[in-house]
């Protein structure tokens, strides 16, 4: 536009020295035209650089097909558009996929969305939260249309046939793990039916729970267990209390006897022994012995009691009798 | 200058004529090439075309990914008469081109068709099983994924016979009741859960009576089993103490019969005792008579 008018306005004036100067001119911009398209053929050329950063992995194509897979961090060539498209695809990102519940919280999901039919017909609410990351970018990228949602779309589908098959309080406490387990093997297992180029990583069942309307019917058989639990426990307090108990009074019972047997044993030794004694020395001087053993005794008990003496002889009338204060002392 | 402007405009129109000419066809498109509006070619593998220029030949780009499609959910009827609500997505990708082209023209129009011939697929296959087929904890009366299977090859079948796609699978992803029908499960979960509370709180119990008379009942044990021993003890000792007795007194019987004749004496006989005693007694006989 500028040459235009320039051109214009330079023909009017009809000069010699301007045509002169035109020539120049155009020879000017012809040096410059020829900078210019040199400047933008470097430039083309330049443009097949790209740098891939640590956490991708590149996908070249060359007219539309797949020329190299893979391509590693570095700065890499490729021929310039329309010849080679590059891809870059972050492998080492780990990418979630929530399933009865949206991740970022904005996102509201349908309440019948988390709502799974157990195999013994009762309706539970669950959460699923699938990772994965791309192990394959160039199957990642073609072999699929929005792989993420078919992975949410498998793990719910695995969700409902394996729920479909167990009873709600399988599902609510022991097979946790292995549902989870069975959810990511048929989920990977389809995505690698079709060659997705993804791997599951993890499928974690955030939260398992019955519906708000039976909730409390829910807590109340949890807390049932725990009642079990308590009175056998109560009961087995009991026991530990029971029995030591009793088992400290059979030793008493075992000990006083032994004690009982020692006492009598020892006893009639020591009697025996004493009596041995006095029979040795009995035989020698038998009445005398006698005599002065029931004298003695009578005198040692005598003295204690209220005697009365009673004449012997029945003819006279009347009982003579005759109080006796302590007689022999 | 002339010169100058003529070059540009031939640059351009050769950029635009190779734009005609030479066409790619990536790893994620089918191509299907026409001529004049006459399919003539379908180009499945992925690189650089040359065709004649528009508007003879005109080439029409196909996506040849795996596409996900979600039925809406839609309530059947099983065999025993129950409703459900069933929700299933379709996997499929577009297999002939030429059919595909005929017949649906794009994926909008598959996705509705897709749609139709799965609700009625399902439907009848549905209509077949009982509920308890579903959804059961018997995995033997489970059919589930061999339902959808049946399912998937049955629309397969028809969806690539008639439109040229290709379906990889149909699979449930939800399957639930119908809200009106909710509300006596719930009930039904309510008298189940309760009846479950009771019967582990009455297991408890009998649980707990079981070891308290348990205990009891040992306790009872070990306490006989010690009066047994005691007294079996006892019984020793005291056998031998007659023992020892009977072989010390044996000696004598006399003697022995006056040594404890008087010690008992000793101990019965005390302060409150009176006693009246005859003038002929051993004791008193001097008392009376005089010495001998």
């Amino acid at each position: 536009m500028i040459s235009g008018e320039s051109e214009d306005k330079m023909i009017g004036s009809a000069g010699a020295n301007v045509r002169s100067d035109l020539k120049r001119g155009i020879g000017g911009l012809r040096q410059a035209g020829f900078w210019f398209v040199a400047a933008a053929c470097v430039i083309y050329v330049l443009s097949g650089f790209y740098v891939v950063q640590p956490e991708e992995r590149g996908v070249v194509l060359r007219f539309g097909a797949l020329e190299k897979n893979m391509v590693s961090s570095g700065i890499h060539y490729r021929l310039p558009y329309p010849i080679d498209r590059c891809y870059l695809v972050k492998v080492t990102e780990i990418k979630r996929v929530a399933v009865g519940f949206s991740i970022d919280g904005r996102s509201s999901v349908n309440a019948g969305e988390r709502e799974v039919l157990t195999g013994d017909e009762n309706v539970i609410n669950v959460e699923l939260l699938v990772q994965y990351s791309i192990s394959n970018p160039a199957e990642y990228l073609f072999s699929i249309i929005d792989p993420g949602s078919l992975i949410n779309k498998s793990a719910r589908a695995a969700l409902t046939s394996i729920s479909g098959s167990l009873a709600v309080d399988d599902i609510l406490t022991i097979s946790k793990p292995a549902i989870q387990n069975e959810i990511r093997n048929r989920v990977q297992e389809e995505l690698d039916q079709y060659a997705c180029g993804i791997k599951i990583l993890a499928t974690h069942l955030q939260s398992v729970r019955p519906p708000q309307a039976v909730s409390d019917a829910f807590m109340d058989v949890a807390s049932a267990r725990e009642d079990r639990e308590r009175y056998i426990n109560e009961a087995r307090g009991y026991r530990n209390n029971v029995i030591p108990q009793a088992k400290g009074e059979a030793r008493r019972m075992i000990e006083e006897a032994e004690a009982y047997r020692t006492e009598v044993e020892r006893k009639a030794v020591g009697d025996a022994d004493r009596f041995c004694s006095l029979l040795e020395e009995y035989p020698r001087s038998r009445d005398v012995t006698e005599l002065r053993l029931y004298i003695e005794t009578m005198e040692q008990i005598l003295p204690k009691m209220n005697k009365y003496n009673v004449n012997s002889d029945a003819e006279a009338e009347g009982v003579q009798m005759r109080y006796i204060e302590p007689v022999l002392r | 200058m002339r010169r100058w402007l003529i070059f540009a405009g031939i640059i351009i129109i050769l950029i635009l004529l190779l734009r005609s000419i030479f066409f790619t066809i990536s790893e994620d498109q089918l191509g299907a090439l026409t001529h004049f509006g006459e399919l003539r070619r379908v180009i499945t593998e992925p690189g650089l075309y040359m065709k004649l220029p528009e508007p003879v030949e005109t080439i029409r780009k196909i996506e040849k990914r795996i596409q996900v499609l979600d039925t809406m959910p839609v309530e059947y009827l099983t065999h025993d008469k129950k409703n459900i609500i069933v929700d299933c997505y379709i996997c499929w990708r577009v297999d002939d081109v030429e059919t595909f082209i005929k017949r649906l023209s794009d994926v909008a129009n598959a996705e509705i068709r897709l749609k139709d011939i799965s609700a009625s697929t399902i439907g009848s296959m549905l209509g077949r099983q009982p509920l308890s087929s579903l959804i059961s904890c018997n995995p033997e009366e489970m059919v589930l994924d061999s339902l959808m299977t049946g399912v998937t090859e049955q629309c397969a079948e028809i969806a690539a016979a008639e439109f040229g796609v290709e379906i990889l699978e149909i699979q449930m992803k939800w399957l639930n009741l119908p809200e009106q029908n909710k509300y006596s499960v719930y009930d039904r979960m309510k008298a189940e859960r309760a009846m479950m509370a009771r019967k582990y709180r009455a297991q408890g119990e009998s649980e707990a009576t079981r070891i308290r008379a348990e205990a009891d009942k040992e306790r009872r044990e070990i306490l006989a089993e010690a009066y047994e021993k005691a007294e079996k003890i006892k019984g020793e000792g005291d056998a031998a103490a007659m023992r020892t007795y009977a072989d010390a007194y044996g000696k004598d019987e006399d003697f022995y019969r006056l040594l404890r004749t008087l010690e008992s004496y000793r101990k019965f006989l005390n302060e409150k005792t009176t006693i009246i005693l005859s003038s002929d007694s051993e004791l008193l006989k001097l008392l009376e008579g005089g010495m001998p």
